[in-house]
């Protein structure tokens, strides 16, 4: 009976290193979750898995470190997450590589097997997706392709948790089996075998460990830069004659990816019965309005409109119940619990953590709906539609439809959609797409404007919010447009991206994803949220008690002058929204603390938007729309771009448009007599 | 047969090609290769709306094109849907 274990608690008696490969999308990090109980994030589009992800499980007495690569189509370095996989392929030296494939999408995903064999590394081949392959009448024979292949071949459904166990079992088999492997390999066509083996000669001895030599001479011949850079580095003796060599065989990449192509069409030959080629019909059919450059488009807005709808109709209902009927009589009861406690302590807890970390958890309403929809959205293949309808607005900022997917990320937070640009192979538009990120509302922003926006505009909120992510989505564009004119000077890249069949989203794949960001947020609020409200607590409270007096009230009256350009007259909403730069929540908790919890009976969003006007209560919300991103976002533009001075760019434009446009709104307003 | 030569940006949706060379730069052609673009493979154009990018079925997959990659693409024309 196999065991299999998720931790490594059980005292095994050696242990493997696994490393998962393949092609983007192929279900990789699906069969990471399933046997490692972890959470790597899962949906149906190419380029979500950025870097390489290590997890533990012990099968059998032994532990198994399972490694989630990224996906890449073929072990040539074009981009960041390629390099990744095939560094840590060549250097990690796995005990076992499996290569996961889309049995729908065979010859396809088959290219990088025939890499990684060229690589020596044990392989086992898990042939995942079969209910797809089935739906579209393809059956594979798992034996004859096995005997084709000379690897070990194991059929799973990755989704539904079918055939794991047999896979992982197969891998452990392979590591420790004795004998050799004789896997068949794609051999190169006749007319480059002379030259191919004189640069292997040339570099004989002069290729440092780990690579080798057969290896790097024949992505040498592929003209991979990046080994070349390699070995003019190692070999620069023989640099000049290879070089030779390369320029006049140059046209060699034609045929080498042509013959691996034609090796696998004879392996699957036998193992695939299909029954006709032919287009797939939903796709297709979901495709004529999801694909259209104007249908698409209204598909988009609509789609971001239902969002909104849903989160006033369904989500915010719950929290303004949780907000006026939990959370004020909590504070009122705590309050008069702690009558006899000393005054400064009794206003710590009900201001500073009920007002400020239990305001911001009546959140988790509207974050559950936002992240449903996300997930949904990734899950069913649309996302990587939508990033094509929007390849032309792209365009206009020298970006393409592929930068559309990182920026959509950023809807579900900033910090993933940071990491994601590194999808992008073009070092400029990765730059460009990162400075653009912060533009782009995450849904704690987009949490606190919709729980102050029906304070303030009523049954118009959705209305409003919707308009205000426009608003955002439209400067995103013009900042875009305007950087990559003035700094970038209007270079463009190539858009090549598959677009995946659509599934139907899996239950279990959204549940995990809602269950793994709203996690993440108690997290936040659970630590971050705490410390910063009691700070902005005790802050309000020195130093004698009275807020009016506090040291917290001094600097926002300091920044009042400010804050009066925006119709922001009361310092507690410009403290408010420089506390969000910690974390978005904290505008809410902040405003939570300062404006008192005790003897209330309305809501929090209430009473903030009974001291604003309306012209006032849009530009605060546009503000923070638009402020610098949260430091943890900060942090994470630092390290993608390793640049301190992209990251001081970034926060002093996000700080520069948030004000003009704040007191922009402000000033036209006043000038229209709207809203004062 | 008569060959025509045309790219793959000329096409409208639901013609038959092969691919007969590329017109970019090595990188670029490196990358489409890969995805099964090979020399002889046939394509069909899924969907050309006569500007913006362009979708095209090769290997059983779908891939998006820029028109500007889809220009750099030439191919042999089969026939028409
Ligand atoms: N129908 C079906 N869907 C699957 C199966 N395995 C995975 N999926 C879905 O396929 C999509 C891609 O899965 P991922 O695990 O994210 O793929 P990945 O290989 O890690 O992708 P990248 O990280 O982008 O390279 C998701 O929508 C999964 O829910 C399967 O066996 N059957
Ligand atoms: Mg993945």
């Amino acid at each position: 009976m196999t065991e299999l274990k998720q931790n490594s608690s059980a005292h095994p008696r050696n242990s493997i290193t696994v490393a998962l490969a393949g092609q983007p999308n192929v279900g990789k990090s699906t069969v990471f979750n399933m046997l490692t109980g972890l959470n790597q994030h899962v949906g149906n589009w190419p380029g979500k898995t950025v870097e390489f992800k290590t997890g533990e499980l012990v099968l059998n007495e032994t532990l198994i470190h399972l490694v989630d690569l990224p996906g890449t189509y073929s072990l040539t370095a074009n981009s960041e997450e390629e390099r990744i996989a095939r560094d840590f392929i060549i250097r990690e030296k796995p005990d076992v590589v499996i290569a996961i494939v889309n049995a729908a999408l065979l010859e396809r995903n088959l290219y990088l097997v025939a890499e990684l064999l060229a690589l020596d590394v044990p392989i086992v081949l898990g042939l995942n997706m079969i209910d797809v392959a089935n739906q579209q009448g393809l059956h594979i024979e798992v034996n004859v392709l096995e005997a084709a292949l000379r690897v070990p071949v194991v059929p799973i459904i990755a989704s539904k948790n079918q055939g794991l166990i047999e896979l992982i079992e197969a891998a452990k088999n392979l590591a420790e089996s004795q004998v050799p492997l004789a896997p068949n390999r794609p051999d190169i066509r006749p007319e480059h075998r002379p030259v191919l083996e004189e640069i292997r000669t040339l570099i004989t001895g002069q290729v440092p460990q780990p690579y080798h030599e057969d290896w790097v001479a024949l992505k040498l011949l592929e003209g991979d830069s990046e080994v070349m850079e390699m070995v003019e580095r190692a070999a620069p003796k023989a640099w000049p004659r290879i070089q030779t060599l390369l320029s006049q065989h140059e046209d060699a990449i034609l045929d080498i990816t042509g013959g691996r192509y034609e090796w696998i069409a004879r392996m699957v030959r036998a193992a695939v019965v299909r029954p006709r080629p032919g287009p797939i019909v939903l796709t297709d059919r979901l495709d004529r309005i999801a694909t259209h450059p104007f249908w698409g488009l209204v598909l988009l807005l609509g789609i971001l409109g239902m969002v909104f709808w849903l989160t006033y109709h369904a989500a915010m209902p719950i929290v303004e119940w949780l907000d006026s009927a939990i959370i004020i009589p909590l504070a009122n009861v705590v309050s008069i619990a702690l009558a006899n406690a000393p005054l400064w302590f009794s206003s710590l807890v009900v201001d500073g953590l009920i007002g400020g970390v239990g305001t911001v958890l009546t959140f988790l309403p509207i974050l559950i709906v936002f992240f449903t929809v996300l997930g949904i959205l990734e899950d069913t293949g649309y996302l990587a539609r939508a990033a094509y309808v929007m390849d032309r607005f792209m365009h206009w900022m020298g970006l393409h439809g592929r930068s559309f997917l990182p920026l959509f990320l950023g809807f579900g937070c900033n910090i993933p959609a940071v990491m994601g640009t590194r999808i992008i192979e073009d070092r400029r538009a990765r730059l460009l797409t990162i400075l653009l990120v912060p533009l782009v509302p995450c849904a704690a922003r987009l949490a606190v404007v919709s729980f102050l926006t029906p304070a303030f505009f009523g049954t118009g909120a959705a209305l409003v919010t919707w308009l205000l992510v426009i608003g955002n989505l439209t400067l995103l564009v013009l900042v875009g447009i305007a950087i990559n004119r003035l700094l970038f000077k209007g270079a463009h890249t190539a858009f090549i991206m598959e677009i995946p069949l659509y599934h139907v989203p899996n239950a279990r794949t959204i549940g995990l994803y809602v269950w793994q960001n709203i996690f993440a947020f108690l997290k936040k609020a659970g630590v971050l949220i705490v410390i910063i409200s009691t700070i902005v607590w005790a802050f309000s409270w020195l130093p004698d008690g009275n807020v009016n007096n506090s040291l917290l009230a001094g600097l926002g009256r300091w920044l009042e002058p400010l804050g009066s350009l925006m119709g922001l007259n009361d310092w507690r909403l410009i403290v408010a929204l420089l506390t969000s730069f910690v974390a978005k929540e904290n505008t809410i908790a902040t405003l939570g603390v300062l404006y008192g919890m005790s003897e209330q009976s309305i809501g929090l969003a209430a009473r903030v938007g009974a001291t604003l006007t309306p012209a006032a209560g849009l530009s605060f919300l546009v503000v923070q729309m638009l402020f610098i991103p949260c430091v943890a976002t900060i942090a994470v533009i630092k390290q993608e771009t390793a640049s301190w001075k992209w990251t001081a760019f970034s926060m002093v434009l996000l700080l520069a448009i948030s004000l003009i446009v704040g007191v922009g709104v402000y000033q036209l307003a006043a000038l229209l007599n709207w809203g004062m | 047969m008569q060959q025509e030569l045309k790219s793959l940006s000329d096409l409208v949706s639901g013609t038959h090609a092969l691919i007969h060379h590329f017109s970019g730069g090595k990188e670029f052609n490196n990358r489409l290769l890969v995805l099964g673009f090979t020399i002889g493979a046939e394509v069909v154009v899924w969907q050309n709306l006569g500007s913006g990018p362009i979708i095209v079925a090769v290997k059983d997959s779908l891939v998006a094109l820029g028109r500007g990659e889809a220009k750099k693409v030439v191919v042999e024309v089969l026939n028409k849907r």
